[in-house]
């Protein structure tokens, strides 16, 4: 389930991230409009309070909170380093890591 | 650092110097900022509405935030005679009524 | 006021910020690599220590009792003990830990690790220990804790002051532009560690700091208690002690008799387990002896330790710790949070991820300090290019020095343990050297990557051909990557390092827009004075 959570950590952040002119121009080549703007924000934000609600489901609040906001942290490093290096493997990497979660927590 | 303004107002002869204010602040950065993260401890420890034990151990925790913010303080203040005037006078207030308070017994 | 009084206002604000910011930041710099480096590395603490004793069995089975093991450390001690300290074997630690504290204070705890079937003293390595004691106090004792605790604050109003001048924090949020010049590449990579991890950067200066808050700030017990810490530790921890009378007795109560029944005692309550923690003997054969039972809870953050405490020479139960009052829960809260016991190894791994950030974000700063003044002239560019070789490149490059001597001296070389640090010293020394002589010549980073690779990426066949034969295929048969995990990471880490040695990224710079003046001067603000 810590897995999932990752992913959807990773997810958010990347809708977050796509909800920005600058970020949604180099991976998407274009300018997104104010409405989906505020959509990926809501999507992001969204995933984000999902992934904490999986940690403290997992491990109880007392914990799930700190390791859901450690999680968040390095998903957004990843979200930084990638655009940066591998800006093509943002989006691919959105979908594959939730998914492998959901795999891993299925298994 | 850019006190080139208030140097000017404040027409403190010692600190006219920015190398020599920039230093004066350090040290009150440093040490008056410690005592009055250390006159807080002592302030918190007395009038915190707890029991003794939770009154030492919240004061004591509370004592680096309080360093913390003196020292940015001191780097913010118009000027360092300005910031050692606030560090020195609050730590004294507070030193001086924790100090009040215990010798008078009222909090144990 | 006025608006542009206000700006003025803020403006200068800023500046100064700027300042305390680029020379508070400077100052402390690399010695705050070497603490956040130290702790990321102790994060694994125990499985390096098992690592490092490749003879020991992986299983913590133990055939020993408590009662051998406390007579044993008394023997060793060569007065008798203020106390003695025992830790039995368990899943993530297959040894004894086990030590006595002298009388004097002054002293250090001598400790031994005991084979867990045998009984032996194993042969002595500096351990996975290694680390946080580097981490916590630079093995300089007091004072080391004081100049740690120093930085801890250095630390904490770098990241206040860092984030007062940065004026795009949530703009700039995944912002990295590796193709821009230098000093704004680095200023985005320096920004992204420090923003991103801005949580856990504040969270573990400030609860370092905590952990030994009595320490540093001593006005509570001396307004609260009047300096009596005994008095302070009893009510604030709930904990029981007793003076030596100074009559001896031979007669002991069996400590693992007591164990069990304070097993059932804990049981009671029906959470939180009953998996023993540290067992304490304070003042060993007098017959005002106490044995402290703690509990091991690693389900919870706030890890209920619930001591039972009994006469060692009748047996008689004592003493049972009191529910921590709010203030203990707190502050067992911070150093738990800092010490990341609780959780298991996902957690481990997390503080480690966000640790290697911390030292990230100091590295990015070095090289923005460095990168404007290479760009403007300046002073002290010598100084800190030495100092970013020998220190940045120095510790991980000795780390994995020790790493080898501790394979590669013989097991029963006398003090082993001390060959070991001068391995490590050594190792430091010559890259430091390196670093100081070469230090303008722009490859001292290739070069130390170069070296870190070959070490790192060769330590995988060091533990194979150093390690009990098929120790390795057996643990991950096992499913125990404890062991395998660490040759993996480091293997991985080795990759990048020789990735950045060999086959460096080259800047193709992105053709700059055309900018105003304006907002480029706008942005050096930021960038430091």
């Amino acid at each position: 389930m810590l897995f999932l959570a990752f992913g959807l950590n990773y997810l958010g952040m990347t809708a977050l991230c796509l909800a920005m002119s600058r970020h949604h121009k180099a991976v998407l080549n274009s300018a997104p409009s104010s409405a989906r703007t505020r959509g990926l924000r809501v999507v992001g934000a969204l995933l984000l309070a999902l992934a904490m609600a999986l940690n403290i489901i997992e491990l109880t609040a007392d914990m799930g909170i700190i390791t859901g906001l450690l999680q968040l942290m390095l998903a957004g490093l990843a979200v930084g380093l990638l655009m940066a290096w591998r800006s093509r493997w943002v989006l691919p990497l959105g979908g594959l890591l939730p998914l492998g979660g959901l795999l891993a927590l299925l298994a | 650092m850019s006190n080139a303004i208030s140097t000017k107002t404040g027409a403190k002869a010692w600190s006219s110097s920015p190398g020599l204010a920039t230093a004066s602040r350090i040290v009150a950065a440093i040490f008056a900022g410690y005592g009055l993260a250390y006159a807080s401890t002592m302030f918190l420890t007395v009038y915190l509405p707890l029991v003794r034990s939770d009154r030492v151990v919240f004061a004591s925790l509370a004592s680096f935030i309080v360093y913390l913010a003196a020292i940015v303080y001191t780097f913010a203040a118009r000027s360092a005679s300005r910031a050692w005037l606030v560090l020195v006078g609050l730590s004294v207030v507070l030193a001086v009524a924790a100090l009040v308070a215990g010798d008078f017994g009222a909090r144990r | 006021m006025s608006s542009a009084e206000s700006t003025v206002k803020t403006k200068s604000l800023r500046q100064a910020m700027a300042g305390l910011h680029t020379w508070g930041g400077l100052l402390p710099s690399w010695l705050l690599f070497v603490i956040l480096f130290g702790g990321s590395i102790a994060c694994f603490d125990k499985e390096l220590e098992v690592w490092m004793r490749p003879a020991l069995h992986p299983v913590g089975e133990t055939t020993l009792s408590l009662d051998q093991v406390s007579a044993w450390v008394q023997k060793q001690a060569p007065k008798p003990p203020h106390a003695i300290w025992m830790r039995p074997p368990d899943e993530r630690q297959p040894y004894w830990y086990a030590g006595y504290e002298p009388q004097n204070e002054l002293e250090p705890f001598v400790s031994f690790t005991l084979d867990p079937q045998t009984g032996e003293v194993l042969p002595k390595t500096l351990g996975g220990n290694f680390w946080f004691t580097l981490h916590y106090n630079l093995f300089g004792g007091m004072l080391g804790m004081y100049i740690v605790a120093i930085a801890g604050m250095f630390m904490l109003v770098a990241l206040v002051s860092g984030i007062i001048i940065h004026r795009r924090i949530f703009k700039d949020f995944f912002t990295l532009r590796p193709d821009a010049n230098g000093q704004r590449a680095w200023l985005d990579a320096h920004n992204l560690f420090g923003v991103v991890g801005l949580p856990f950067h504040l969270l573990i200066a400030y609860t370092g700091l905590a952990i030994f808050v009595t320490f540093y700030m001593p006005a509570g017990l001396k307004v609260g208690y009047k300096g009596d810490i005994e008095k302070m530790f009893y009510e604030v921890q709930g904990q029981f002690g007793r003076e030596e009378l100074k009559r001896k007795t031979d007669h002991a109560a069996s400590i693992d008799k007591l164990v069990l029944d304070a097993k059932r005692r804990w049981a009671a309550s029906g959470e939180g387990g009953t998996e023993t923690g540290w067992i304490s003997v304070h003042h060993p054969g007098d017959k005002a002896a106490v044995v402290d039972i703690r509990r091991y809870d690693r389900s919870r953050v706030v890890d209920f330790q619930w001591i039972m405490s009994y006469d060692a020479t009748t047996g008689a139960f004592l003493h049972e710790q009191k529910p921590y009052k709010p203030g203990y829960t707190a502050y067992a809260w911070l150093t738990n949070v800092h010490m990341a016991q609780f959780g298991g190894a996902i957690v481990r791994w997390l503080y480690l991820g966000l640790g290697l950030m911390g030292c990230a974000m100091v590295v990015g700063g070095l090289q923005v300090w460095l990168r404007k003044r290479e760009a403007k002239g300046g002073w002290g560019i010598g100084f800190v290019r030495a100092m970013n070789g020998a220190v940045i490149g120095g510790l991980p490059i000795a780390s994995l020095g020790l790493l080898y001597g501790n394979r590669l001296i013989p097991p029963n070389v006398a003090l082993r343990d001390h060959w070991e640090a001068y391995t490590f010293i050594a190792v430091w020394i010559a890259v430091a050297l390196w670093a100081v002589a070469r230090r303008n010549s722009g490859r001292v980073g290739r070069d130390l990557f170069a070296v870190a690779a070959v070490w790192a990426l060769g330590l995988p066949a060091l533990d194979v051909l150093t390690g009990q034969p098929g120790a390795l295929s057996a643990a991950i048969a096992r499913g125990d990557w404890r062991v395998p995990g660490i040759d993996l990471a480091v293997f991985a880490a080795g990759l990048l390092c020789a990735k950045m040695a060999w086959w460096p990224r080259v800047a193709t710079p992105a053709p700059e827009k055309a900018r105003s003046k304006k907002r480029e001067r706008r942005e050096l603000v930021e960038e430091g004075v």
